[in-house]
């Protein structure tokens, strides 16, 4: 018996979609060398093979069973059998997995290469990874839901009043109407240079500027089905800057645009007058990749957050520009990368920043009334379930990122943290 | 009447069986099913484990090691250790509840 369930288990392998095969069939082939199989194995495989062609990533593949000319005539009876089992479970599986498919795998790692906020933390939207896959819509707060999925990945960028939805395709960034958050319309087109870096609206909601490796295009949004193109300006018109990153903000009063660059300062560009952007300098100094980029609401003054966890303030008026690096304590972790968001209070005295990375949690407040001092600060660390891309919804007084404790009920997986900044 | 104790599901999910196992190592398909037995005394079949460590892949808590010999070795992220220790403390209460509940006044 156990010769011909174990037989009868190899073939059940091969009944997995190709793909699935191609990743997980040679392992699963030698498990089997190990395990002795029973009549249970049988099925438990069917049930397995039919369950891998329900799951989306798998589902656009036919089952292949082998045909009546199989060597193994008894197997294929037996086989047929199990199969016709597996067809009656399998119309009450599908529901059940359908119905998880809806809110699972939504927030996994490979699902956290994006985050945008709305500035009442009523929706957030998340990216699976840089430009392709899918990005999903979720309203936050007391019942959490995934409202929708949209085409594209990050970056991602949301109006404040979380009316239109930007996310990035490999060709182009296309605009999403959120006027009904759960049936996102794709209303337009963006094209560009290659894949998007980053994205920022400015203050004024209408007006966009997206980042690309050689170039930042500004565009008007005024009426978002129909994006009219205002201006490019060439990486090489910034001395210093050969290359954009991915961190991209507009000052409060929308007439300074920051970038970072590839040399991991920051560039900035008088765009008061939009259609003729000017470049004004090269700030910061070198510590790291810039991850995080904001710009004080009250001050002359902004701050980015490199990838080796220092801060650096930069002063932005005077005729001695003042860099400022703070250091904030470094997290490990084994899962690898860390997660940044960094933000101003309202009134732009404090600058709070954190990292999240391996279940460890570091923030840091500092008083950036003065800058001609070293930066009092208030640091601590702790473990916390953050997992994933955080970021600070616009206001800079709440943080949001992944929660994976919600052992599958990811629906409740996207959390505010109000009580952070204190 | 009588019950068995996998028919709550919840405590012998197999994910949480399969992250148990690996918090103290890394270990390849078969020999994740002998140690889940040995500690659990559950029979987990090979469909079950590689559905579930499919799922477990995807959403980042298993990552796959360099394959030996054919059999390929899985290590828990640091994001699987911290979902299987919030799940392990949400048992850990209802185990401490239970067992005060039904000890002998």
């Amino acid at each position: 018996m156990s010769g011909l369930a174990g037989r009868l288990a190899r073939l059940m392998v091969s009944c997995y979609p190709r793909r699935w095969r191609r990743r997980y069939g040679d392992e699963l082939l030698a498990l089997l060398d190990e395990h002795r199989a029973r009549p249970r194995t049988v099925a438990n495989l069917a049930l397995g093979a039919l369950g891998t062609h329900l799951d989306p990533a798998y589902r656009r593949e036919g089952i292949t069973m082998p045909g009546p000319g199989s060597p193994l005539r008894t197997a294929a009876t037996v086989a047929a059998s199990v199969a016709a089992t597996v067809v009656v479970l399998g119309g009450l599986l599908a529901l059940q997995i359908r119905h998880e498919q809806q809110t699972d795998g939504v927030l996994t790692a490979d699902h956290s290469a994006g985050l945008t906020v709305s500035s009442d933390t009523r929706l957030g939207v998340t990216a699976q990874a840089d430009g392709i896959g899918f990005d999903i819509v979720w309203r936050i707060g007391a019942h959490p839901a995934v409202l929708a999925h949209v085409d594209g990945g990050a970056p991602v960028a949301l109006t404040p009043d979380s009316r239109t939805l930007l996310a990035t395709t490999p060709a182009a960034v296309i605009v999403w109407s959120l006027a009904n958050p759960a049936k996102p319309a794709r209303i337009a087109t963006m094209p560009g240079p290659g894949m998007a870096r980053g994205i920022a609206y400015a203050p004024d909601q209408t007006t966009v500027a997206v980042a690309y490796a050689r170039t930042v295009v500004l565009w008007d949004l005024a009426d978002p089905a129909a994006p009219h193109r205002i201006a490019a300006i060439p990486a090489t018109a910034a001395a210093g800057a050969p290359d954009f990153g991915q961190q991209i903000a507009f000052s409060p009063d929308g007439q300074t645009l920051a970038t970072a660059t590839a040399r991991h300062t920051v560039s900035l560009w008088d765009v008061t007058d939009l259609p003729a952007p000017r470049y004004l300098a090269t700030v910061g100094r070198d510590s790291g990749p810039v991850d995080e980029l904001a710009f004080s609401p009250a001050r002359p003054q902004l701050a980015y957050l490199s990838d080796n966890s220092a801060v650096t303030v930069v002063n932005l008026t005077g005729p001695a520009r003042y860099a400022h690096a703070a250091p904030m304590p470094s997290i490990t972790t084994s899962a690898g990368g860390h997660s940044y968001a960094l933000a101003y209070s309202p009134d732009g005295t404090r600058l709070t920043a954190v990292a999240v990375g391996g279940s460890r949690l570091a923030t840091c407040t500092w008083n950036v009334t003065s800058l001609s001092r070293p930066l009092p600060a208030a640091c601590r660390t702790g473990s916390t379930h953050l997992d994933g891309d955080i970021t600070f919804a616009p206001g800079g007084t709440t943080l949001v990122g992944p929660d994976p404790r919600e052992w599958n009920k990811p629906q409740n997986s996207l959390v505010i943290w109000p009580t952070l900044l204190g | 009447m009588h019950q068995k104790f996998d028919d709550l599901g919840r405590f012998a999910d197999p994910s949480l069986l399969i992250l148990t196992s690996l918090a103290d190592g890394p270990r390849h398909g078969y020999a994740i099913m002998t140690d889940i037995a040995a500690f659990s005394g559950v029979q987990m079949e090979p469909g079950t484990l590689y559905g579930a460590l499919t799922r477990l892949e995807r959403r980042g808590w298993v990552r796959p090691l360099p394959a030996e010999d054919r059999r390929r070795p899985y290590e828990i992220t640091g994001s699987g250790r911290a979902v299987l220790a919030a799940q392990l403390a949400s048992m850990q209460r209802v185990v401490v509840v239970g067992q005060r509940r039904i000890a002998p006044a």
